[in-house]
């Protein structure tokens, strides 16, 4: 028990170490390269300013002579720089400092055609590149841009200097902790571990267990010690159980009957000890010490990780306002060439505070002779600026006549710069929570089958056979003692169906009805024993949690995605077009949800989970290899339909288990872990976008549900499922139309859930994406953003039941407070989108968003059970739930024509005028009985 | 750079043994006017570095329109394989206008390649620029938009309200110039003085221009556009404009360089004699027709500045043109 705690904690940490790792590494490179690319579209951007004089007059970019010496300015202050183009609208190189190719390649002007702004990038494996959009006005037509090339080179060897840091130190951390573990493992474990032992070593040896089981000690040492000695009573009692169960047959083969009517011990329901709870107690001991380890060594690993990535960024972040001083420099030592002196320079100031305007970071650039003679911006206290002398000779020299005549002052504004390293790390706390959250599930599923699953099932299955129940065996497997113990009762319990059988076979007529009552009073049957099924949620909430995880990877990214792809439908609004994919998936999952029950009892959990889960691994693969956006919306469907399925399923699967008592509980948990799942994969759907590209991402996706449906395959015991509540499936399909006709459910499903299901999937997983794409956000700052949403719905979610209670408020005005949360929070980003804005409306819809689900349901199955006649709570729901589906996909698709129309601010502003509006007709109809409970009772 | 009085002089030497050369040798009459020298050395260079047996025989016109008669029956006489024509009134003596064709006393069974046409299209040479609309026909184009060298004043001077306009209205490039910065004044919102410089059709008197130029200075001009008037291209104007505290704008680089005009927003005339050299190319070696052949548009454009000029007139370029533009110093 000792060892395999201790390897169950170690194989935990190590997967959470490997995880984090690998996305620490993935985070910092994403980091390094958008530094990277910053740092080049410097040249990018100023080579930009110096066509644009000419742009801005009318002339083609092609039309400027000398432009190749231009361009090539950009080599000179940085040799590592490939080649830098001027290219026209076109894409069509008019100069360049390289050998003149016709035309870039068609991802980079892909790239350029989807920027939002007028500073894009695309990396290749070979090329990393900056490029710099010149408009002639502001949202006017494209007049040129230029391209910066650049070599992976430094970001491969920044790249392998972390992944060595990450390495040595999570093999480090993970020996280290793996240490600590065995010795608080074997300090907790050592007391049950020797009573374990030696009780199994008495059962082993024939011992009497009476001895081991005493109650005295029992009761000295707590709850483990009292189930120790429950297990040895019920080995006792089974021993005694088999022999009489033995003897019963052999008396009747002697023809010395035994009374059929006498029962020892107690049944498997009515033992007192619950069994299982031996498992939960062990569990007790253990998991603290591995959730306490794992959270350690993730922080211990974190940090020195981003210890590292700071040292690896921070030179490149400086190396950036070195370069803005150079080019500042080179700019006027060119004006200084043309004969013109340094205070006859005219619009210097205007064009740095151009300039400016493109480098947030960059406050203030100044020209000073002693005195300051050109500035541009708002001086700062310099703190963070790079310094000006560097053994006695200014970084920043303007020279005349190889003597200096000037200096550039550049003063960084050190709140952006922190707020970028504030970033970062907010960055790896959500990686760090998202490796902790899988790790979780991990441990969940390794304790419960390998720690204590043996221990478990011989607690059952001993419970069982004392109570002189042998219908039950255990499948061998392992060599310990425990599993010894398993296989040798599974053996006794097969020797007495046979001798049983056998005995009924050979018996007389008259003999053979008693042996046939024996056999039922011991749980015998001539088919043999049957195998033991110890099913748990905890066997399926990591397949839930990856399947969860990898539905929701593409979240942060797929409306930019489609965007980016061919349009075979030339005459469709582009705005509706992205979405679509969504459209169709929630369209499916709407057609679908109907099904699930059925099929569940048709093919059972385990073979509904792994069948829908195969065409959504191909969908992710189809998503992957998917080049028009035709293609995304239907893959993206038959990722709904799997969705559908599988979440449908996997509930099922927990209403199967669950005892009754513990069935809304478990429900709850359901929740949680599908939360949990989607928060993960939204929160690394954008780091993984960054750094591998968005459509790699799915082929992580597609990996995810492969192993999430292994794992069905693997953990689901095959019969669950099949024969649940077929009385419920035969629902009357138009009754739940027919609630309609009830003015208050009507008002709950229009005025509160559509516009609330509209928030959800129009604002957070379409609008969100796209607003924040267009105000310059990265994948990964766009699913950091939208975790929020995620991580604020797993907040309150769990206190909307009961703030009903604690407030003693009724159910309609909480959805209202919901409504008004949503609306409101809106508003802000409608106003001013920015990332901040973004935020406030990320938690606002969140809370108000779970608040409205959290109530809803409740007060919906109220309405059904005091006004709505006939249909019933399945159809009110029903109503409820396709209600606000099939509203989601109008009020998404309308929004999208709206974004396309008028604009993304608009679309938000619609949406929050929806909600509010929404709420305030709900309120309207439910009128002065809001404030009491009323609504739902007369 | 040779001059033009020896280019002029060798061809006179090569226009003797005209008779002499052989069949294969092909024919370039060149029509071109005194100001020639950028646009015809790039031609010539074009020429020699194509390998092609030509012969080039130069004639120039003089500014002389009544001389271009003459010059077309010379080619006829000579039996050119091609003529080469520099200029908008040289183009137009040679081979007229649309309404022209058919009309012998223009050129029109002999390819012919214009050049340094202010406009060929509001002039009546060509229709547009994927061809010329004639068999015989086809050129180059090498001005911007008019309304360039206006916005290029614009970014300088934020100031600038008026545009100051000596024209020629014998002068056919002159005038639809003119017209054009009359349209331009209205469309861009600035004044235009203009001031016709012809009397009773009669060529411009050069002896007139100081008082033409203290006219626009009465008028409050700062700033005058050259347009495309040859009789302009002196030193007489620029230097009078400076010494009046007005500042040329000019299409011709040259101007720039050699004379005293402030800016320029051009093609390298160079660079133009080149491209007139690759369409007859075109046709000479290549066997093209004339009339399939677009109308080729110079790409080079630099915007020149006279430095010593700016500081005479105390108004240097700003910061931003200094990083595009070449700075020229007397």
């Amino acid at each position: 028990m000792r060892f395999r705690s201790w390897i169950v904690t170690t194989l935990v940490i190590g997967i959470a170490l490997a995880v984090l790792s690998v996305l620490l590494v993935l985070q910092h490179n994403a980091l390094y390269s958008a530094l990277l690319r910053q740092r080049i579209a410097v040249i990018a951007q100023t080579t930009a300013e110096t066509f644009r004089p000419v742009l801005d007059l009318g002339l083609p970019i092609t039309m400027l002579r000398d432009g190749d010496k231009i361009v090539a300015r950009g080599i000179a202050i940085d040799p590592e720089i490939v080649a830098v183009h001027a290219i026209n609208p076109t894409g069509i190189v008019a100069y360049t400092t390289g050998t003149k190719p016709l035309q870039l390649s068609q991802e980079v002007l892909t790239a350029m055609r989807l920027a939002d702004r007028d500073a894009w990038g695309h990396e290749t494996a070979d090329m990393i590149y900056s490029g710099f959009s010149i408009h002639r006005e502001t949202g006017g037509p494209l007049s040129g841009a230029v391209v910066v090339e650049y070599p992976h080179g430094p970001l491969e060897t920044a790249s392998q200097n972390i992944v060595r840091v990450t390495l040595h130190s999570a093999i480090l951390i993970l020996i280290g902790t793996s240490v600590l573990a065995y010795i608080l493992i074997y300090l907790v474990l050592d007391r049950p571990q020797r009573r374990l032992a030696a009780l199994l070593r008495a059962y082993r040896q024939g011992q009497a267990l009476e001895a081991t089981a005493s109650p005295d000690r029992s009761q000295k040492h707590g709850g483990l010690d009292a189930e120790l000695s429950q297990l040895a009573r019920s080995l006792h009692d089974a021993d005694e159980a088999y022999g009489k169960a033995q003897r019963a047959i052999g008396a009747f083969a002697e023809g010395q009957p035994v009374s059929p009517t006498h029962r020892h011990g107690h049944s498997e329901e009515a033992a007192p000890g619950q069994p299982g709870r031996l498992k939960a107690l062990i569990l007790a001991r253990v998991l603290p010490i591995t959730i306490v380890l794992l959270v350690a060594s993730a922080l211990m690993l974190g940090t020195v990780v981003m210890r590292a990535v700071t040292r690896s960024i921070e030179p490149e972040l400086a190396a950036r306002t070195d370069l803005i001083g150079t080019v500042v420099s080179e700019n006027v030592q060119r004006a200084l060439e043309s004969g013109i002196a340094l205070d006859e320079i005219v619009g210097a100031d205007r064009y740095f505070g151009d300039m400016l305007e493109r480098l947030p970071e960059v406050a203030y650039i100044a020209i000073a002779t002693g005195r300051i003679v050109i500035e541009a911006g708002e001086r700062i206290d310099p703190y963070l600026a790079p310094p000006r002398e560097r053994r006695g000779v200014r970084s920043h020299p303007i020279l005349r006549d190889e003597e200096e005549v000037a200096y550039v002052v550049i003063d960084i504004d050190p709140r952006l710069i922190a707020q970028r390293f504030r970033d970062v790390f907010l960055d790896a706390a959500v990686i760090l929570l998202v490796t902790i959250l899988l790790a979780w599930e991990a441990m969940l599923l390794l304790t419960g089958r390998t720690l204590t699953g043996g221990l478990a099932r011989l607690q059952r299955l001993s419970a069982m056979q004392a109570a002189c129940d042998f219908s039950k065996r255990v499948a061998g497997n392992g060599k310990d003692s425990i599993q010894a113990i398993l296989s040798n009762m599974s053996e006794r319990a097969e020797a007495l169906h046979e001798s049983c059988a056998r005995a009924i076979e050979t018996a007389a007529a008259p003999s053979r009805h008693a042996l046939e009552q024996i056999g039922t009073r011991f749980g015998l049957s001539p088919g043999g024993p049957k195998l033991l099924e110890t099913s748990s949620f905890s066997d399926i909430r990591l397949a839930l949690f990856l399947f969860a995880a990898a539905d929701e990877l593409p979240l942060a990214f797929l409306p930019i995605y489609t965007r980016s792809a061919d349009n075979i439908w030339p005459w469709l609004d582009q705005s509706v077009l992205i979405s679509l994919p969504l459209a169709g998936y929630l369209l499916a999952i709407v057609l679908m949800s109907p099904y699930a029950r059925v099929l569940v009892e048709r093919f059972g959990v385990r073979g509904l989970f792994f069948a829908a889960a195969l065409p959504t691994l191909a969908a992710h693969i189809g998503l992957f290899a998917a080049s028009t956006a035709q293609e995304i919306i239907l893959w993206r469907a038959v990722t709904g339909f799997g969705y559908a399925l599988v979440t449908l399923a996997a509930q099922d699967y927990v209403l199967s288990v669950a005892t009754r008592a513990d069935r809304d509980r478990m429900l709850g948990i359901f929740s949680l872990v599908l939360f949990g799942g989607v928060f993960s994969g939204v929160a690394l759907g954008g780091v993984l976008a960054d750094r591998l590209g968005p459509s790699n991402v799915f082929l992580v996706s597609a990996t995810l549900i492969a192993v999430s449906a292994l794992l069905s395959r693997w953990l689901i015991a095959p019969g669950i499922g099949k024969t649940h509540s077929q009385q419920e499936t035969a629902t009357d399909r138009t009754s739940k139309w027919r609630v309609l006709a009830d003015a208050r459910l009507f008002a709950l499903i229009f005025c509160i859930a559509i516009p609330g299901a509209v928030v959800l999937q129009a604002f957070v997983s379409y609008l969100v994406a796209l607003t924040l794409n267009a105000n310059g956000a990265s994948a990964a700052e766009i699913g950091r953003i939208l975790m929020l949403y995620f991580i604020t719905v797993m907040a309150i979610s769990p206190l909307a039941g009961r703030l009903e209670e604690l407030l003693r408020l009724p159910g309609a005005v909480l959805c209202l407070a919901g409504a008004a949360f949503a609306g409101l929070a809106l508003l802000p980003v409608a106003m001013a989108p920015s990332q901040l804005t973004m935020a406030v409306a990320m938690i606002g819809t969140g809370a108000g968003g779970a608040l409205v689900r959290g109530t809803q349901v409740s007060l919906a199955l109220s309405l059904s059970e005091s006004n709505v006649a006939g249909p019933g709570p399945t159809a009110v729901l029903g109503a409820l739930r396709t209600g606000e589906r099939l509203g989601s996909i109008v009020g998404l698709v309308f929004l999208a024509w709206l974004s396309g129309v008028s604009g993304y601010t608009a679309a938000t502003l619609a949406i929050a005028v929806w909600t509010l509006a929404g709420g305030a007709l709900f309120a309207i109809m439910g009128g002065k009985e809001f404030l009491t409970k009323r609504w739902t009772s007369q | 750079m040779r001059t033009l009085k020896a280019l002029l002089a060798a061809a006179v030497i090569l226009t003797v043994p005209m008779s002499q050369v052989s069949a294969e040798t092909k024919k370039i009459f060149a029509v071109t006017f005194n100001l020639c020298d950028p646009v015809c050395e790039g031609f010539e260079a074009e020429i020699e570095e194509s390998g092609i047996d030509a012969e080039i025989v130069w004639r120039d016109y003089e500014l002389d329109k009544s001389r271009l008669p003459g010059l077309v029956a010379e080619a006829r006489k000579l039996e050119a394989d091609l003529i080469l024509t520099n200029g908008t009134n040289a183009t137009l003596g040679i081979v007229g206008t649309f309404d022209d064709v058919g009309n012998d006393v223009f050129i029109s069974e002999i390819p012919v390649v214009f050049t340094n046409v202010a406009n060929p299209f509001s002039a009546g040479i060509a229709e547009d620029f994927d061809h010329s609309g004639r068999s015989n026909v086809t050129g180059t184009f090498n001005r911007p938009d008019e309304s360039l060298n206006i916005k290029v004043i614009e970014t300088y001077d934020d100031s600038f309200d008026t545009l100051g306009l000596l024209y020629n209205s014998n002068e056919a490039n002159s005038a639809i110039k003119h017209d054009e910065l009359v349209e331009l004044s209205r469309s861009m919102g600035f004044r235009l003085v203009a001031v016709e410089m012809s009397k009773d059709g009669a060529r411009p008197d050069l002896d007139d221009l100081p008082t033409a130029l203290d006219h626009l200075k009465e008028e409050g001009v700062r700033w005058i556009y050259l347009g495309s008037s040859s009789f302009l291209q002196t030193d007489a104007f620029t230097r009078g404009a400076v010494e009046r505290g007005m500042a040329v704008v000019s299409p011709y680089e040259h101007l720039v360089r050699r004379n005293d005009a402030l800016i320029s927003v051009a093609a390298h005339l160079e660079d133009v004699g080149r491209l007139a050299a690759q369409q007859a190319l075109r046709i000479l070696r290549d066997g093209e027709s004339p009339g399939d052949l677009p109308i080729v548009r110079a790409a080079d454009f630099a915007i020149v500045v006279n430095m010593d000029v700016a500081r005479e007139l105390n108004r240097m370029p700003p910061f931003a043109f200094l990083q595009i533009a070449d700075t020229v110093h007397d």
